[in-house]
């Protein structure tokens, strides 16, 4: 039923928060190393969306799901702990939350809590995250000063290189460039094009020009529904759903 | 409408400034107050002349000076070089010669006594001799009183001294006391920290959501209970329990004082922390779960670390309310100013003393009480500016 090549494959998704009905039927595969792109209005469920898929929804009281989220075949909702899948599943915030803590302790945090105690092993990693995430050139000089000294648009890549030290296979970006400036913008979004490379990368935007520059794949949320999901360049240039174009031209949302 | 708000404004501007005025003013007079009082009997001598007190003798002649029914201290001049006390006892009219050699280098051996009173000399290392005559009902005996000039007190006597006799030695020695203080506050500390840092991440962190609001009111009403009453729970149960476990001849001891204290520490230190742990960002608990770590990790790692300058603030007003608490010391530790050398040993605290004396003492002895109020003042102002630059330090990062 699900293509082989699929990283996340979502069926029959849905989601309450206490009464709400946030999620609809979601029904959604999710290629490896490819960037898709979750756009629509405020409040039509992108960001709850990403969150089932690293069970970050299991801290809301009151949030119940049902269907079947798959992640390489196997149910991510079967496991008590959900530790193992959020190493495997990285997330990057809408405002950049680095630790009040030192620039090499945030990197070296995840794999830390993770039993990784080699010192050596430890340095490397948060090197090559580093690197990764484009920023090792302006911070390798103060790796032992605190986090929250750099610039945002720093920080949002430092978040990014944290996500990256756990060696990853997905990267969550819930609207990730929204508290940034454009230059700050820019980076990241080149950064994603490096990314997926390596990586899945599921980038939940408000930004037209960022989901058509950046991703391979669109999916368009109203509602809790996911009304049409496509390849990036056919979504902007053929939509099949009137709501569809009048939202990615501007007329609502 | 313009003009009403202008008048509300002035008045309250002008409100302000005399409330605080006020209150700034009043504080200043109570520390002045406090600290003349308590600076005292280090700068000056009890009295400028001899005094003298006649119990059960209606009629005295001291030096020519007839009181009558006299109730209060007779003055006798300094350089007097003889008391001569005439008085009738028993029926009989008396005169006593007393010498003074103002020549004699030690104050206890300035008086002489004629031969026949030579025995009723007492505490005369303490300035203070006692006449005792018999009289015609058995526990109405005559006695006169003379009480010489106690020079100023040696502030390191005071500090260093082992020995608290302030009514018949006048020795005012309060090291024992602030050894028992350190020691019951360390022991509390040592205790209640870890006891309430534990529960207020349970609380805080773990409980779900509606029972931690229940548990939190509890503890908001532990907060609150006086004092006298945790004293009480203290000298019903810990004490028969600590006399019963270490099978000490008595439970007043330090042991019960150090663990009345840690459960006092409780309440304050958990309510604060919670609230400063509730204060950590949730972004930074997502970031902690986003990267695998558990909860109990996140917890620990992120949160607490973060929460960490209220948490110190907790613990500050923890520790001053254990250095500060009288009542239910009082209660529980025995107050034997002695030095302890075992848990079980009955100790006194600063604050014990001067609730305990400050009743009957007079002179001396009611300003020492004031300098004993001071060094507990110095005590804690030393603690919270080790404090503040501790949480200077911890939260450079920050």
């Amino acid at each position: 039923m699900s293509n082989n090549e699929g990283k996340f494959t979502v069926r029959n998704l849905d989601l309450y928060y206490s009464d709400f009905h946030a999620l609809k039927g979601i029904n959604i595969d999710i290629a490896d190393k490819e960037v898709l792109s979750l756009i629509g209005p405020s409040g039509c469920g992108k960001s709850t969306f990403i969150r089932v898929l690293n069970r970050m929804n299991d801290l809301i009281e009151g949030c119940t799901i049902t269907g079947t989220v798959l992640l390489d075949g196997e149910d991510i909702y079967k496991a008590k702990d959900a530790s193992e899948l959020r190493s495997r599943v990285g997330m990057v915030f809408q405002k950049p939350n680095p630790f009040p803590m030192s620039i090499w302790e945030n990197i070296a945090y995840g794999p830390k809590m993770a039993g990784l105690r080699d010192r050596k092993k430890l340095n490397e990693l948060v090197e090559s995250s580093l690197h990764k995430a484009a920023i090792w050139d302006e911070v390798k000089d103060r790796l032992k000063k605190s986090a929250l000294s750099l610039s945002g648009g720093q920080q949002q890549r430092l978040c990014i290189a944290r996500a990256i030290a756990m060696e990853p296979e997905v990267i969550l970006m819930d609207e990730p460039t929204s508290a940034l400036d454009p230059i700050a913008t820019k980076k990241i979004e080149e950064l994603v094009e490096t990314l997926k490379n390596d990586y899945s990368i599921v980038i939940v935007t408000h930004s037209m020009n960022q989901a058509a520059r950046i991703s391979d794949k669109t999916a368009f949320f109203l509602l809790g529904e996911i009304l049409e999901f496509g390849p990036t360049a056919r979504i902007f240039q053929n939509p099949e759903r009137k709501e569809t174009s009048d939202y990615i031209t501007g007329r609502f949302g | 409408m313009k003009n009403t708000r202008l008048a509300t404004d002035t008045f309250f501007r002008y409100l302000i400034r005399f409330v605080s005025l006020f209150s700034v003013l009043a504080l200043a007079a109570m520390l002045l107050f406090v600290f003349v009082q308590g600076a005292e009997p280090f700068l000056t001598p009890t009295s400028d002349s001899i005094r003298l007190v006649a119990q059960n003798i209606p009629a005295i002649t001291v030096n020519g000076t007839e009181y009558v029914n006299h109730s209060t201290f007779i003055p006798v001049d300094l350089d007097s070089t003889e008391l001569r006390l005439e008085f009738v006892n028993r029926g009989q009219p008396l005169v006593i010669p007393v010498q003074i050699n103002n020549e004699v280098e030690k104050v206890e051996d300035r008086l002489s006594f004629p031969a026949e009173y030579a025995g009723a000399t007492t505490y005369p290392e303490a300035y203070t001799w006692m006449l005792k005559l018999p009289g015609t009902i058995v526990g109405l005996e005559q006695s006169v009183t003379i009480l010489f000039p106690e020079p100023p007190y040696n502030f390191f006597s005071f500090l260093g001294g082992q020995a608290w006799r302030p009514t018949h030695l006048k020795l005012y020695g309060i090291l024992t006391m602030i050894v028992a203080t350190i020691i019951s506050t360390f022991g509390a500390v040592l205790i209640g920290v870890p006891l309430a840092l534990l529960a207020a991440v349970l609380i805080g962190e773990f409980m779900p959501r509606r029972l931690a609001a229940i548990v939190r009111s509890g503890i908001d009403l532990l907060a609150g209970i006086p004092s006298v009453v945790y004293g009480f729970f203290g000298l019903m149960i810990i004490v028969p329990l600590v006399q019963r476990m270490f099978d000490a001849p008595s439970g007043s001891s330090l042991i019960s004082a150090i663990f009345i204290l840690s459960v006092m520490v409780l309440p304050t230190i958990v309510a604060i922390t919670i609230t400063s742990l509730q204060a950590v960002p949730r972004s930074w608990r997502e970031a902690s779960l986003a990267v695998g770590a558990s909860k109990m990790q996140t917890a620990w790692r992120v949160v607490f670390p973060a929460a960490r300058s209220g948490i110190l603030a907790g613990i500050i007003l923890g520790v001053s309310r254990a250095i500060g608490e009288t009542m239910a010391v009082i209660l529980v530790a025995g107050n034997s100013p002695q030095f302890p050398t075992a848990f079980t040993d009955s100790v006194r605290t600063l604050t014990a003393t001067i609730a305990l004396e400050m009743g009957y003492a007079q002179g001396r002895h009611s300003q020492m009480l004031f300098s004993v109020g001071i060094v507990l003042f110095i005590m804690i102002l030393i603690l919270n500016t080790i404090v503040l630059r501790l949480k200077k330090h911890l939260t450079k990062g920050l």
